[in-house]
């Protein structure tokens, strides 16, 4: 059993603040291609109209409010999950807890750009300040994001002020004249006397407590735009905390992805473990467990209440949409639960499996809650074109996406070259668990 | 050679006249879908209107034809010709007035709206022949039961009134569309009467709009006689928009206290963490 020291951890995780290899640019390359791909694509947007999207009168949400309500899930999972675990002070999270801040910041930051995708009026958009109606969930919701933006950056910053500091001190650190600068600044002079630590602690701690707060506030807000309108499927009073869980569950995917990623590019074996990949593979499964049972519950209701549009929901759902159904809301529950639940299939490949599978089915179980309803309304669609009635999305859809996608990879690229992905602060007093098995 | 260059220039000047000429001349000119519509109003004077659609290029719904010159004929003469062009709804409209003299062919009128050559639409002329009605309408409370009395009548060249059946619709304007308060037929003695409906929502001090309406009768067209009684319920509407609820101007108060609220204690604790940071930095330039 051994202990982690700064000095070797610095020597660890400096290389890749310090040099940049080509397939780390040919990577970012790439991933810009696609971003630039998503800007010629909104381009085609903003001149012709929403007519290059698949969304019409009545499918008037496509697959960005989609993507909107997916990153928002997957930035709250990782507020929660970076709260929780950090006032639990679970010795465990230490390796990973700097992954779950990223992912909550970085997604926050992408996620509100698909909801003004979705605008049909961008120069408009301003008067949701100047004209806001407090009785209009989308105004909860653009009050909500703001603070939890301002929290969730706040909360990082004050997770890496430690290693910022650490940076700053280190004579061996081989960086440009900026970094260096750049450092110092933002290290606010930190060098760690006990009223510094006593300070920054209590800071973090009320931090902690305010994001799980906060998401859990902000999740449930975006829930009630839904479930505050008079649709089949989504006048639901269980859609609150059916979104909060689905959010944990795919924001929990998204962190064991990122950390095997991690693991593999920076050779961090040393550092992140089985153990880790269990753990946060244990919460997959308990929240996979609620989850299932959250679904259950809600369709199982709407389907014995038999009231007419629902049936017709239902319906559609197990004819038009089945595989999606069933990939989303079968196979999305049980192969993770089955996976992570049963000691012989507990391997870092089989868990990292398990967490693609619950990050794309719960992209569709999204899909699902938003495109099958509008299809739906009330009142039948005054149209016989096709596209006016079912919804298909276009490669302006996809590039955005993309988009979405690539940004997401390189601002945690352009991170991962500021900061050590790892906290080397907090790892200090870490044992070293890369023998141990589970 | 001067001139011979000049004979050139001509001839290629005339090749590209006749060229433009021609385009424009055979230039597809679109197929209109057009409407008439006669109303002979309350106080006698007369709506003609005239709406132009036409399909614009390979499009599936057809589009209004903004500014196409409509000649309006109120006989066969042409000093009874008005010339008005169709507006942004692609609808042109003429009235007459109640005392214009109109002439008249085996004791009908004949009015008529023609597209006249433009480059946009093909021509087209449609006409409507009729028989002059009357309509009048009497608001009366016949023992306490509001009563709509009414009554129906030809007109002829010399003013002379002869009774006759038709059929009545009677509305009250609302604010998206007329609502259909009843109907009701005159008798051969051109009288007809209806029971007016109770409880429908007046202005502030229970003032309706009553319309009595002949509607697209093959011998009469439209005729129209619109009156106002105070028979709705008095509505203050100003009192209801501004109250607070979900769906007025301002917010309910528990709405207003919740959001306060959390806000405050959320940004509350963020200025206190953003404090701290003040605390850290402060204790480093002590110890400096």
């Amino acid at each position: 059993m051994k202990t982690f020291d700064s000095k070797s951890l610095l020597k660890d995780f400096t290389p890749e603040i310090e040099k940049t290899s080509i397939a780390w640019w040919v990577t970012l390359i790439t991933f810009i291609g696609i971003f630039l791909l998503g800007v010629h694509a909104l381009g085609r947007q903003v001149s012709e109209g929403h007519i290059v999207t698949g969304m019409r009168d009545n499918v008037v949400w496509g697959i960005y409010i989609v993507n909107f309500i997916f990153f928002m899930g997957l930035s709250y999972a990782g507020a929660l999950l970076s709260g929780v675990l950090h006032l639990y002070k679970a010795e465990w999270r230490k390796p990973v807890i700097r992954i779950a801040e990223l992912i909550t910041v970085i997604s926050l930051l992408i996620g509100p750009f698909f909801i003004f995708f979705c605008v049909g009026r961008l120069d408009r958009l301003h008067y949701l300040v100047l004209y806001p109606r407090i009785q209009s969930p989308i105004t909860w919701d653009v009050i909500a994001i703001t603070t939890d933006l301002f929290g969730c950056i706040l909360f990082l910053y004050l997770s890496i002020i430690e290693d910022l500091a650490l940076l700053r001190d280190s004579l061996e650190l081989n960086v440009p004249a900026w970094k260096k600068k750049l450092y110092k600044f933002l290290a606010m002079s930190y060098t760690g006397t006990p009223e510094q630590r006593k300070h920054l602690s209590q800071a973090r701690n009320i931090m902690a407590a305010m994001i799980i707060a906060i998401a859990i506030i902000v999740y449930s807000v975006l829930a009630w735009i839904f479930g505050v309108t008079l649709q089949p499927g989504w006048h639901s009073t269980i859609f609150g905390p059916y979104f909060v869980i689905a959010a944990v569950y795919s924001g929990t995917g998204l962190m064991i992805i990122v950390m095997w990623l991690f693991r593999k590019i920076y050779r961090l074996e040393k550092y992140i473990t089985l153990r880790h990949f269990c753990n946060v593979g244990y919460i997959l499964l308990v929240i996979g467990a609620f989850y299932g049972y959250f679904t259950f519950a809600d369709y199982l209701t709407k389907w014995y209440g038999s009231q007419k549009m629902d049936a017709l929901l239902i319906d559609k759902l197990f004819s038009n949409f089945f595989w999606l159904f069933i990939f989303a809301n079968y196979i999305g529950i049980l192969i993770p639960i089955i996976i992570i639940g049963i000691r012989k299939f507990r391997t870092i490949n089989n868990i990292f499996i398990a967490a693609i599978i619950t990050l794309l089915a719960l992209w569709v179980n999204r899909f699902l809650i938003v495109i099958p309803t509008l299809e739906t309304p009330y009142l039948p669609i005054q149209d016989h074109r096709i596209d006016w009635i079912q919804y298909s999305s276009t490669w302006v859809e996809w590039s955005l996406s993309a988009a979405g996608v690539a940004v997401f990879a390189i601002l945690i690229m352009l991170f991962s070259k500021l900061i050590p992905i790892i906290s080397i602060s907090e790892m200090i007093e870490v044992e070293d668990t890369s023998d141990e098995t589970i | 050679m001067q001139l011979y260059k000049l004979q050139y220039i001509s001839q290629i000047a005339c090749i590209i006249a006749i060229t433009l000429f021609t385009s424009n001349a055979f230039a597809q000119k679109a197929e209109p879908e057009t409407e008439f519509k006669y109303v002979k109003n309350t106080d006698n004077s007369r709506t003609l209107t005239y709406s132009v659609k036409y399909i614009k290029g390979d499009a599936k719904k057809s589009s209004e034809a903004t500014n196409v010159p409509i000649s309006f004929n109120t006989g066969i003469a042409k000093e009874n010709t008005k010339i008005v062009n169709t507006n942004s709804f692609g609808i042109a409209q003429y009235i007459i007035p109640a005392d214009q003299k109109l002439p008249l062919n085996n004791g009908k009128y004949s009015f008529s709206a023609t597209i006249i050559e433009n480059p946009l639409l093909e021509s087209k002329s449609d006409s409507i022949t009729l028989i002059d009605l009357g309509l009048e309408m009497k608001l009366e409370v016949i023992d306490s039961v509001k009563t709509i009395v009414f009554s129906t009548f030809e007109i002829d060249y010399k003013g002379l009134q002869t009774p006759v059946k038709a059929d009545v619709v009677f509305y009250v304007p609302r604010t998206f569309s007329k609502l259909k308060v009843g109907e009701g037929s005159t008798d051969e003695k051109g009288n007809g009467e209806i029971e007016f409906p109770n409880g429908i929502p007046g202005d502030s001090i229970g003032n309706l709009t009553v319309i009595a309406r002949v509607e697209e009768n093959e011998m009469y067209e439209n005729v129209e006689n619109v009156q106002t009684i105070a028979w709705g319920v008095a509505t203050n509407y100003h009192i209801a928009k501004f109250h607070r609820a979900l769906w007025t101007t301002v917010a309910p108060r528990w709405m207003i206290i919740t959001l306060t609220i959390l806000l405050l204690g959320v940004w509350g604790h963020y200025i206190f963490v953003v404090y701290k940071l003040y605390r850290i930095q402060k204790v480093s330039k002590q110890i400096s």
